[in-house]
């Protein structure tokens, strides 16, 4: 470091004297240099969510008369959607299905049994496994739609292989649409989960685990007594972080299903694009939007509060 | 028996690999196939021809349009996000604090949930099927989470270091750029790279605001579900192709940044 440092209390008195005289101007400082974060985040952040809100109380549509003339009709879409037939708590189910299977089975836990499994091989397993699974991650979410489309779609290698397995022959996006897609999106998103968590494991004190073996706990007593314990902030924040991607996930099932047959795969991103775009009611998809921001919202909140019992948000000094 | 033991999570973990590596076997092998179809089969003349003739057709435009995006999104994110990442992390108030959890709270928020007002706002606007307006709002997205990541490698740069330039007359601005930026230089390409990644690989928000000459890989990509009359190789081809900059992004920071490439250890804090 070329710099010199200060004696603490020299740069402590040096602190305080540019505190006091140059507190306006660091303000000054300060909002120019977060000026261009506060426009673009309020330009195209902030005013669609608020106009989310306002635009869910009119009948807007893409097309037609009211695309270009809408007015206020208050809660009505609120009310269509939230009366009994109109899709949504099927949407729910569905979008709770994608949550349980692909999310908390196909993620978490697969992604912590293999942290789990990786700590026990050689680095050369390690290195290979791990990459293949990370690089499943990196591939744009489009490519893995198309790969896992194109292998359980009619005469696909992996519907054929199936089948040679003895399993009755389907097609299986037509068959078994929700078992599908949550698949890939095991398959795709395993990686994240997986990587948290084998950074938390090796954070662990091997001592610690050797010390529990040393008093006669078997591997299963040291997993669910000491590893998991120790690991609980980290699930947390890996639960919180991937209901939030997995509700935010869109591509993957309409690229694959289209929602489809019928409404077997709409979750409710789906079911949002189907009413703005391909039923031209936009204000209505809106008023679905609503109820995703809300759970999002819900979630994000749960995150900080999260984030603050573990003091991440404050600034280390 | 202890053998067994000893070798079990190897052999599983290996499995694993294995079903993992699947989905991209029929991929590789059918775009160097000269008509390579849904079932994968061996043999097949091998070809590299589906290759260069994504790179000299149309399909090299979506490419273009692609790094428009993304590397637009990532140069504004990054430079955006590492200068609001300063004051956030070196000046101390309440103001701040909230702003932090202001940011989080967005990091939070599903994107696809505002996309039909943006939609309305872009037609309004005059904004619709301009690729430049796009890396706008792709941007905004982007920024909760890269602001926050740069405030994290802004935290561990000691402050002693800066207060030294104060007294030697440097600003605020002089010791940004002087001090922090090059200390934190393999931050920020964590961030770029995380940045860059996302929004190479985004489709639904191109899908919906860009159309026809304007759209990028991901939106071409889809058109090919369902066709059964396609080229498969050719597609195969232009899958890799496009899956290629973010695996090669990610192995060169990992490399570089270190083993513990802090994308999930910023998310931890």
């Amino acid at each position: 470091m070329t710099t010199g440092t200060l004696h603490p209390r020299r740069a402590a008195a040096l602190r305080a004297r540019l505190s006091v005289r140059g507190a306006s101007a660091r303000r000054l400082t300060g909002i120019t240099m977060t000026a261009p974060l506060i426009v673009v985040v309020l330009a195209f952040l902030g005013w669609p969510i608020v106009w989310t809100l306002a635009l869910s109380l009119t009948n807007k549509a893409i097309t037609g008369p009211t695309a270009l003339h809408s007015s206020f009709i208050g809660l009505a879409n609120y009310k269509e959607l939230f009366a009994s037939g109109s899709g949504l708590v099927h949407s729910i189910l569905l979008s709770l299905y994608y949550l349980v299977a692909s999310a908390y089975i196909g993620q978490a836990l697969f992604g912590f049994v293999i942290a789990y499994l990786m700590r026990r091989c050689p680095y050369r397993v390690r290195a290979v496994v791990g990459s293949i699974i990370v690089v499943s991650w990196l591939v744009p979410e489009i490519i893995a739609a198309w790969m896992w489309f194109t292998l359980l779609s009619d005469g696909g290698t992996l519907a054929q292989a199936l089948h040679g397995a003895g399993i009755g022959y389907q097609t299986w996006l037509i068959s078994h649409p929700m078992i599908s897609v949550s698949l890939a999106n095991s398959w795709r998103g395993v990686a994240f989960s997986y990587l948290l968590f084998s950074a938390a494991l090796s954070d662990i004190p091997t001592d610690l685990i050797e010390a529990a073996q040393v008093d006669g706990a078997n591997s299963w007593r040291r997993l669910s007594r000491i590893i998991v314990p120790m690991l609980s902030a980290t699930i947390l924040v890996d639960l919180v972080l991937i209901t939030l991607g997995t509700l935010n996930d869109f591509t993957l099932i309409f690229a694959m299903t289209g929602g489809g047959p019928g409404t077997d795969s709409t979750v409710l991103s789906v079911f949002m694009y189907q009413q703005a775009f391909a039923s031209f009611q936009l204000a209505y998809g809106t008023a679905i939007a609503v109820v995703l921001l809300v759970v999002g919202a819900i979630f994000a909140v749960a995150y900080i509060r999260i984030l603050r019992r573990q003091g991440a948000l404050e600034v280390v000094r | 028996m202890g053998l067994v033991r000893r070798n079990l999570p190897a052999g599983v973990m290996s499995l694993i690999g294995a079903a993992f590596l699947l989905p991209f076997v029929w991929l590789v092998v059918v775009a160097f196939q000269a008509h390579g179809t849904l079932q994968l089969s061996g043999g097949g003349s091998f070809t590299i021809s589906h290759f260069t003739s994504v790179l000299h057709g149309g399909l090299l435009s979506a490419l273009g349009n692609s790094l428009y995006l993304a590397g637009g999104t990532t140069v504004a994110t990054t430079v955006i996000g590492v200068l609001a990442a300063y004051p956030l992390s070196r000046f101390r108030s309440r103001t701040q604090r909230y702003f932090i959890y202001v940011l989080v709270f967005l990091t939070g928020l599903p994107v696809i949930a505002i996309i039909i007002p943006t939609y309305d706002f872009f037609v309004a606007a005059g904004f619709i099927n301009s690729k430049f307006w796009t890396v706008w709002f792709m941007t905004a997205t982007a920024l909760p989470f890269g602001t926050w990541i740069a405030c994290s490698f802004i935290d561990a740069v000691p402050r002693e270091l800066e207060e030294a330039s104060w007294i030697d007359g440097m600003s605020r601005w002089g010791s940004l750029l002087r001090i922090v930026v090059p200390l934190i230089v393999p931050g920020m390409c964590v961030v770029a790279v995380y940045t860059f990644v996302n929004a190479w690989g985004e489709f639904f928000i191109p899908f919906i605001l860009l159309q026809s000459q304007n759209a990028p890989a991901s939106v071409t990509m889809y058109s090919y579900f369902g066709q059964y009359d396609i080229n498969y190789s050719e597609v195969a081809a232009f899958a890799l192709l496009y899956s290629l900059p973010p695996v090669v992004l990610y192995l060169i920071v990992t490399r570089w940044v270190g083993q513990g490439f802090a994308l999930t250890g910023a998310i931890k804090g």
